[in-house]
């Protein structure tokens, strides 16, 4: 009898220690698990209801980096900035494009993410067709995703606090007028000196950020 | 008597377990397939855009290409 339950006991400890070794081998969840760890670490706003009564972009960019609670749910409540001067379908439409490519950017494979802001931009890479026989609308919602993606990591970068509210707020205040550019239909000679005033200053805080990591 | 069931038992769903963690390697494996596939086919259509100077050259070809 005694021979028994010890045997028993072994085997029973045996399967329950595959089942610990499968759970401790999976990944399924780790995605998760840090999504959670995000949210215990936010930063509970003070006392600011919305950032929609103040006047220009600027403020209201700050504003949502100060409060990160309101700027959440913002985001849901109110139109996206660069969407703000387009009126009626076009706006509608700038509206569905930040919609549709949410799922985008939680890719963290480059290629699978780039697969993805072609494909929502209205770009469809299957076909076999070139990037540049593709209408030019789908063209400019695909700059504005790329622009949205530098956008988001800024975002996380101030969230990790890597760079100041301020170089935060100035370069995405940058990137939203880009945008409104874009969607407005400027021409190409107007965004380009835009967009190379945006690069210089996103180079120049990255370079004083790895400098700060060197010293 | 009982101690033959108990090693059946344990013995089948030991082999359950490998069986199982054998194929959510086979499936890993093939994703990684896949996404080389992908690769290929991109590279084709462009940069694959990893850092953030591949989304400024990205950024500057896309501009480059409106009428």
């Amino acid at each position: 009898m005694i021979k028994h339950t010890f045997a028993s006991s072994i085997i029973i400890l045996v399967i329950l220690s595959t089942f610990a070794l499968a759970a401790g081998t999976s990944t399924g969840n780790s995605r998760n698990a840090s999504v959670v760890s995000v949210e215990v670490d936010e930063v509970p706003a003070v006392s600011v209801n919305t950032c929609e009564d103040k006047a220009d972009v600027r403020s209201r960019i700050k504003c949502r980096f100060e409060n990160t609670v309101v700027a959440k749910r913002e985001a849901v409540e109110f139109v996206e900035e660069a969407c703000r001067d387009s009126q009626g379908e076009k706006r509608e439409a700038c509206n569905q494009l930040y919609k549709r490519s949410k799922a985008c950017y939680n890719n963290s494979d480059a290629i699978a993410k780039k697969r993805c802001f072609l494909e929502k931009s209205g770009i469809n890479i299957n076909r076999g067709g070139t990037f540049r026989a593709a209408p030019d609308e789908s063209k400019r919602n695909y700059v504005i995703l790329l622009l949205y993606n530098l956008q988001e990591k800024i975002e996380g970068m101030q969230e990790n606090g890597n760079i100041t509210t301020d170089q935060a707020t100035s370069l995405v205040t940058k990137i939203v007028e880009i945008k409104k550019m874009i969607l407005s239909g400027a021409k190409r000679s107007e965004i380009v000196p835009k967009m190379q005033e945006f690069k210089k200053e996103f180079r120049l805080v990255i370079s004083s950020l790895k400098g700060d990591s060197a010293q | 008597m009982k101690l033959l069931i108990w090693v059946i038992v344990a013995i089948v769903v030991v082999g359950g377990l490998a069986w199982f963690l054998s194929a959510d390697k086979s499936e890993s494996s093939s994703q990684q397939q896949q996404q080389t596939d992908n690769a290929e086919q991109l590279s084709e259509d462009g940069r694959i855009i990893s850092t953030d100077e591949d989304v400024f050259s990205e950024i500057d070809d896309a501009l480059n290409t409106l009428e």
